[in-house]
């Protein structure tokens, strides 16, 4: 290979961290999505309530297909990544990029435990407290699910690793 | 330190950008995104991918979105291994510039 100056060595390097941070920028949520997201988390999670509060029983048919149709809607995610940053990035492929595994992670637990916790609080105490309970795990949802998008777009647009 | 060699595959700066974003993502990525995202036209990212694929360095391949053909790309391992030693050596010689002579 010809040899090159410090100078257009460091400008190689520049280009590289700013076609990649250009790569980054693509990978966000569009409004649309991210209203929808916010709006499944929040019916999935206040359903137990709706179920069990006086006056606004939910129809027992009306129940399953709510769940799978917001359900749906907070799986479309990955899909969506895909489609608006033209990349396959997932952001629960823990392999190709490791930092979102934590968020990742994160986003299960708020799942299980957010559930969990709006069906025992509708079953054993009130409608008011499975509604709160229902609402801080929404918003944990979302916040977790930002983090993990954050953490996908700082891999791509992290610095190139030299060799060890 | 061992000392990092550039790689002339590597070495021009269109193939250099190819291969920086591909290994950013580490998987699929599709043609217009690389050609939006380093600033090249169709020919130039199709002639620069089969110069880089003939040396090993990436994988195509090509499908299609409802009628729309789509093709992408991916780095190989040997094409990562390659990328990571060419940005040791640019490293290597930006920090030389800068670093102080005993």
């Amino acid at each position: 290979v010809t040899e090159i100056t410090p100078s257009e060595a460091q400008q190689s390097l520049q280009r590289i961290a700013r076609e990649r941070q250009t790569l980054a920028d693509r990978i966000r949520l569009p409004g649309w999505y991210l209203a929808l997201y916010v709006l499944a988390a929040l019916v999935l999670f206040a359903l137990p309530a709706l179920v069990v509060a006086p006056h606004h029983r939910l129809a027992t048919a009306i129940l399953p297909v709510t769940i799978v149709a917001a359900s749906a809607v907070l799986g479309l995610l990955d899909t969506v990544i895909r489609h608006v940053s033209g990349t396959r990035l997932s952001t629960d492929d823990t392999r190709s990029h490791p930092e979102s595994r934590r968020p990742s992670l994160v986003v299960l637990g708020v799942v299980v435990c957010g559930s969990a916790a709006t069906w025992i609080a509708a079953a054993n105490a009130s409608w008011a407290v499975s509604l709160v309970c229902g609402l801080v795990s929404a918003v944990l949802l979302v916040a977790a699910r930002l983090r993990a998008v954050s953490a996908v777009r700082r891999h791509v647009s992290s610095a190139p690793r030299a060799a060890q | 330190m061992s000392q990092a060699r550039l790689d002339a595959v590597i070495h021009p700066p269109t193939r250099l950008s190819i291969c920086a974003l591909l290994a950013s993502v580490g998987d699929w990525v599709e043609f217009s995104t690389v050609r939006d995202t380093i600033g090249v036209t169709d020919s130039v990212l199709s002639k620069q991918s089969r110069l880089l694929e003939d040396a090993g360095y990436l994988e195509v391949r090509k499908g299609a979105i409802g009628r729309r053909p789509k093709t992408w790309f991916r780095l190989t391992a040997i094409g990562r291994r390659a990328l990571t030693n060419h940005v040791a050596a640019l490293q290597q010689i930006a920090h030389a510039a800068t670093s102080p002579t005993r």
